[in-house]
């Protein structure tokens, strides 16, 4: 017991501060996003906040959830283990949020997903898509696909389009390693060969001697997978070899193009699909609008259903954390969002998501085939 | 909000065990170690891995409570004699050594990815560990500065050729205290890990080490209660201006990188104005010298 | 082989531009300077603003120009406002002096520019000799430092503020006690180094690309270079450049698998960075044996 007296001084001094409040039902209803805006991948993860936040003007303009407008708090997580603890601990326990919508690879959003679990709320994943994320069911809801289908297709396309040989170049972790094993491995099911295989450390500045190899190898196709600013220096380092090979990517629109006209054409790819559709098309508008800048990644499509799928589970089960972990895997079954229709396993993973086949041509990417 | 004020005190008392070895290290016996992090990372790796290969908790604390010293005397032993701005090069350079080499092994460090670590469910006792490790630090520290060992170890600070006059060998000095600061630091290290329930390479960059070294230079360098101080004022200042960003509207990145900015001014202010820090030591080191 | 010779030169040559700054700071005020990283990635974002701030848009080499000049002013006025109070502080409290500095002032570029990457739009071409591939920017890029470390060569050496300078960091009190200017001389040096440091980070944000978090990407190479080189010998930094491009190019080339097992394997490209740390340990290490032996005869 002698251990409050700590603690309860502390609180006593924020408490003076005027930091905390009786919450009333008419408040709005307070909802977290934990992002990092500081440190690396900051531009993915500003336009999944940018998803979020459109989501809410949607919702508050049709009236926020049975009356009460949601009012999102944004923190920063830097990128940092530590960081984003300290975000979740303030979001679940002073603002008292219900839910947080979380963009950051698995080194951030686990640590977070330990933290929902033991304290009985609701984390929402928007980036990860390392498997050890299924081990917190009625926790953590993930919005981003697991890769393994998606990475077979992206395999299946390779080969069909005549290539006869291909290489890997991923970033070395689970993300990248996993989606070139699984497209690697239904392009040899499908009589392609693998001539080399690279895995590069993220954040260098610069990938040449990385990629050097491919001047060697010859590949047909390319395979790979990455994000925002170590794709475009590895596209970039790739093109001044002078390798004239066509690029298959998975989720190209994650990825960075660095030269519009050389990559014209040469870039094909598969991603969660449905984004040129209805609410895709709508989300891409009113982005444009808004922060006017027509430059998208697939994450504000994430973010903004991450906020529309709880906005549905709150109407339907309530707004406290069991009730909405409870209501959200009957809600996906109805919902069809910027990112398509959504499908849980019983560990809240998505798969089986619509999957779109992509080329990028005159600087943007134009949907060829989607399969449902 | 309880919670939150537990939690804050926790991550306040492992960044005060930290900044109490660091003292020791230069605030008392002048080494400059600019790799700090480094006996940190050991401690957390060190019962990350422990847990991942399914040991009891108290394997993975003996094993970073043995890997630090060895691992402190392995930076050291051949670093001696050399010059302070080269020390402060060899201990950053082995930190980075220590955070590429984890980063590399994923087979048995889960590389980028870290490693689960078992936490404290119950806040309160996160909280009492925490602060058990703290008051064990703290005494220590205290022992060790109202100590002949300490007067020596201040001596070795001041004047190293005097030191040597005394008959006292200074490496073995520089070592010894060492070992004991590495050990402190690995202590909280675990403790840290089972806090966090996570390990993960980008937990222990050279900024960590730098918020570490801002708190000792705000508290007072030599003084054990000013590095806590200095510690507390550090992470409340990180804590509070989420508060802060959230009453004044302005964006969050904005105010974490304005956070870092002015702890980069106060370790140069406190440097130009009170290189002597908030609570400054006490003079002792006249007295050593006059024994 | 070709390739990684040339891959060698480039990495080198912007390398070597920042590094001499931290051996020409060390060799007059001896200490070890990490505020100069910072210098670079101002530089560099400097370049980038006037390159593209609609209205001035100045061409590129301009815009370097511009840069390093602003940039050497600032380091002139970071020693007004900091280390010129501290020129009788120990050689450790000014260092750690310097990564206070260098907190600052990356949390500032941070803060201005933001997180994100930004990149500069060269058209370069590519040229093939042999089997070696590169670029016309790669090119400019080492003929750069070349003109560049020839320039300030020929100033230190062959002009008197040059000489000046190397007195100043032979012997600062006789330098001085022989009517040397040595506060103005100070200031010169700052200048002299803040500006080289703006174009070598400029140089690197347009070969690779532009962020906050540059610094401690290129921190331990220029340190590792400067150390190789031996701390205050200013074109010692060049030649440590020189030799821990060529360690890292040559390591992760060389086919270890087929020289001692048969099948090809390299060492990964990750553990570069690597090579850039052990180097700086490794000649730490041998220093300090050294000095041992030289303090035992």
């Amino acid at each position: 017991m002698k251990m409050t007296g700590l603690p309860l001084a502390f609180c006593s001094v924020l408490a003076v501060l005027g930091l905390q409040g009786p919450a009333r039902a008419a408040d709005p209803i307070q909802i977290g996003v934990i992002a990092n805006l500081t440190g690396q991948d900051v531009k993915t993860s500003v336009q999944m906040s940018r998803g979020v936040e459109l989501a809410a003007d949607d919702i508050n303009a049709a009236g926020g959830i049975d009356g009460r407008p949601i009012k999102l708090i944004v923190e920063d997580s830097e990128y940092r283990a530590q960081e984003a603890l300290n975000a979740a601990t303030k979001l679940y326990n002073v603002d008292k949020v219900e839910a947080a919508i979380m963009f950051g690879g698995s080194s951030l959003m686990i640590p977070v997903a330990e933290l929902a679990r033991d304290k009985g709320k609701i984390l929402i994943n928007t980036s990860s898509s390392s498997p050890k994320l299924g081990n917190y069911p009625g926790t953590l809801f993930s919005i981003l696909p697991l890769d393994d289908i998606l990475s077979k297709e992206l395999g299946n396309l390779i080969a069909d389009s005549g290539a006869k040989t291909a290489a890997v170049v991923v970033p070395n972790n689970a993300f990248g390693l996993g989606v070139a094993e699984a497209a690697a491995a239904a392009f040899e099911a499908k009589g392609g060969k693998i001539v080399e295989n690279i895995a590069y450390t993220e954040g260098q500045p610069d990938y040449r001697a990385d990629v050097q190899a491919l001047v060697k190898a010859k590949p047909d196709a390319i395979i790979t997978a990455g994000y925002g600013d170590d794709s475009r220096t590895v596209l970039r380092n790739v093109r001044e070899l002078g390798i004239n090979a066509t690029w298959f990517a998975a989720y190209p629109s994650i990825l960075e193009v660095d030269n519009k006209e050389w990559m014209n054409g040469r870039l094909l790819g598969v991603d969660n699909g449905g984004y040129s559709q209805g609410v895709g098309k709508a989300v891409q508008d009113k982005y444009a609008a808004k922060f006017g800048d027509k430059d998208i990644l697939a994450h504000v499509y994430y973010g903004y259903d991450a906020m529309m799928v709880l906005a549905e589970a709150m109407k339907k089960g309530g707004t406290d954390a069991a009730a909405i972990a409870k209501a959200m895997p009957e809600v996906v079954k109805t919902f069809d969002g910027a990112s398509g229709k959504i499908v849980w396993d019983d560990r809240g993973q998505r798969i089986d998501p619509p999957i779109d086949v992509l080329t990028y041509k005159d600087g943007k990417f134009e949907t060829t085939a989607t399969r449902n | 909000m309880l919670d939150f004020a537990i939690y804050s005190i926790t991550i306040i008392a492992v960044w005060s065990v930290l900044a109490l070895s660091l003292n020791i290290q230069f605030g008392m016996t002048g080494l400059v170690n600019f790799g700090q992090i480094l006996p940190f990372a050991l401690g957390s790796y060190a019962a990350g891995i422990s847990a991942s290969l399914g040991y009891p908790w108290w394997i993975g604390a003996l094993a970073g409570l043995i890997a630090a010293p060895l691992i402190a005397l392995l930076v050291i032993m051949p670093a001696q004699r050399l010059a302070q701005d080269y020390w402060a090069l060899i201990t950053l350079g082995a930190a980075e050594i220590f955070r590429l080499t984890v980063l590399n092994a994923p087979a048995l460090t889960g590389g980028a990815d870290g490693l689960v670590v078992p936490r404290f469910i119950d806040p309160t006792l996160a909280m009492s560990v925490a602060l058990a490790v703290l008051a064990v630090t703290f005494l220590l520290a205290q022992r060790i500065s109202s100590s002949p060992y300490g007067r020596m170890l201040r001596v070795l600070r001041e004047d190293e050729i005097l030191a040597s006059t005394l008959g006292r060998s200074p490496i073995r000095y520089q070592a010894s205290v060492s070992v004991i600061a590495w050990m402190m630091a690995a202590a909280a290290g675990v403790t840290y890990a089972h806090i966090t329930g996570y390990v993960a390479p980008s937990s222990f960059t050279v900024t960590e080490t730098f918020i570490i070294w801002t708190a000792v230079i705000l508290g007072g360098p030599g003084r054990n209660i000013g590095v806590i101080f200095g510690a507390a004022i550090i992470q409340l200042l990180g804590v509070s201006s989420r508060f802060v960003a959230q009453w004044i509207d302005l964006p969050p990145d904005l105010i974490a990188n304005l956070r870092l900015a002015s702890f980069g001014l106060v370790l140069v202010l406190m440097f130009l104005y009170r290189p002597q820090g908030l609570i400054p030591e006490a003079k002792q080191v006249h007295d050593a010298e006059r024994n | 082989m070709i390739q990684v010779l040339v891959n060698s030169i480039v990495y080198a040559s912007e390398i070597a531009i920042i590094a001499v700054g931290v051996s020409l700071c060390y060799s007059i005020l001896r200490f070890a300077n990490f505020a100069h990283i910072q210098f670079a990635v101002v530089g560099g974002y400097l370049t980038y603003s006037f390159a593209t701030i609609p209205g001035l848009a100045l061409p590129l080499p301009l815009a370097m120009l511009a840069s390093a000049v602003v940039t050497g002013l600032m380091a002139i006025l970071i020693d007004i406002l900091v280390f010129s109070r501290l020129r009788n502080t120990s050689a450790e409290g000014k260092m750690i002096v310097s990564w206070g500095v260098a907190l600052f002032i990356r949390s500032i570029v941070a803060a201005i520019y933001g997180g994100s990457a930004r990149v500069f739009d060269v058209p370069s071409s590519t040229i093939v000799v042999g089997d070696a591939v590169f670029t016309t920017l790669d090119v400019a890029i080492a003929c750069a430092t070349l003109v560049l470390m020839v320039a300030l060569h020929l100033f230190l050496y062959r002009t008197r503020v040059g000489s000046g300078l190397r007195a100043l960091a032979s012997n600062q009190e006789l330098a001085v006690t022989r009517g040397i200017p040595g506060d103005r001389l100070i200031r010169l040096m700052w200048f002299l180094s803040g500006s080289l440091a703006a174009i070598g980070g400029s140089l690197i944000a347009i070969q690779t690309r532009l962020q906050p978090s540059m610094d401690l990407v290129i921190l331990l190479p220029i340190f590792a270079a400067v150390t190789i080189g031996g701390l205050n010998n200013v074109f010692g930094a060049v030649i440590g450049a020189v030799i821990l491009s060529l360690a890292q190019n040559f390591l992760i080339w060389i086919d270890f698998g087929s020289l001692f097992f048969g099948d090809p394997w390299h060492i990964p490209t990750k553990f570069r960075d690597y090579v850039a740390v052990l180097a700086l340990v490794l000649v730490l290490l041998l220093r300090s044996r050294s000095s041992a032996a030289a303090a035992k005869r």
